[in-house]
């Protein structure tokens, strides 16, 4: 009886997992490489929504911090989105810029584009890039910071 | 039941009237992409801002120029060539913001300068009765001004179109 009811609750368990997996709507893969002093590079697949975000680079370029990413939609539908860009100190803490807007982007089907963005000021460490449809329903958000 | 009926009429009429031209005022985000009309906006003003700043400054000439000082720029005129009414100077103005923020140049007047900033926006607007096609193109350059050389040049297009739609249909 009692070796039963365990077996009922590992299943469960397992279903569990199962049902929390399948709920997942991002799957994503990482991998970061150091290119120099100072500069990242990270290939990052982030399938959600049917947009891949792709080759997230932060470095330095005479002194300024500059984030680049390539945007790709994987569906064949043509797509209006906006995206920004934040930034981050060599402490992690976001630094607040009123400056940072949404920029505009059409994709079309298939279609990928790079876009990059110069860091306001000389301290910045690593970025984060926020995509959202034109009309800001839905939005997701990378989870990624260059190397600090 | 006809009574009731008027009565509720009469009550909803009543309630338009009073509500149906209230206006309600918020804040926004001055940083959203602000698409009310084709017309020149600030979606458009901080996209070319933010193309000529990341162009001035990845420029390996200019790299090369601000590596080892801090240039002193002047900025003349942008012209508006298009039939709207736009504040270029609130452009220039955005612009010059960033690049004394990035630390790389200084800026004077034309006495003391070494380079100096001009450019133009010009538009072209099509439309017939469904849609309205406007294209704007800012061009902003830098030149020695002791050589008379350009030393940089960049171009941000932009594309907006209107499409007039009836009833929602």
């Amino acid at each position: 009886m009692l070796s039963t009811v365990k077996q009922m609750g590992g299943l469960g368990l397992i279903s569990f997992i199962v049902l929390l997996a399948g709920c997942a709507s991002t799957a994503e893969k990482t991998q970061i490489s150091i290119i120099d002093q100072g500069a990242s590079q990270v290939k990052a697949f982030y399938f959600t929504d049917g947009l891949a975000v792709e080759q997230m680079q932060g470095e330095y370029q005479n002194g300024l911090y500059r984030g680049r990413v390539v945007l790709r939609n994987t569906r064949n539908q043509m797509r209006q989105l906006q995206y920004q860009f934040t930034w981050y100190d060599t402490q992690g803490n976001m630094v607040d810029f009123d400056d940072s807007a949404w920029t505009p982007i059409i994709l079309y089907g298939k279609g990928e584009k790079s876009v990059a963005a110069i860091a306001p000021i000389a301290k910045i460490a690593g970025f984060k890039v926020s995509i959202r449809d034109l009309k800001a329903t839905k939005i997701f958000k990378t989870n990624f910071l260059g190397k600090y | 039941m006809m009574r009731f009926l008027f009565k509720v009429g009469s009550y909803a009429l009543l309630a338009m009237m009073l509500f149906g031209c209230a206006s309600k005022v918020e804040y926004g985000d001055a940083q959203a992409v602000e698409t009310v009309n084709a017309h020149f906006g600030s979606t458009d003003l901080q996209q070319i801002a933010a193309k000529m700043v990341d162009s001035m400054l990845t420029t390996p000439s200019i790299i090369v120029m601000t590596a080892h000082k801090k240039p002193v720029l002047v900025v003349d005129v942008v012209r508006n060539k298009t039939l709207e009414h736009i504040d270029t100077e609130s452009v220039t103005d955005t612009i010059v913001n960033k690049l004394l923020r990035s630390g790389k140049f200084n800026f004077g007047q034309k006495a003391g300068a070494e380079h100096l900033i001009y450019g133009n926006l010009s538009s072209i607007t099509k439309s017939n009765n469904k849609t309205e096609d406007v294209y704007y193109k800012f061009t902003l350059k830098m030149q020695n001004i002791s050589t008379g050389l350009l030393e940089w040049q960049e171009e941000k297009e932009i594309r907006k179109q209107v499409n007039r739609t009836f009833f929602g249909l």
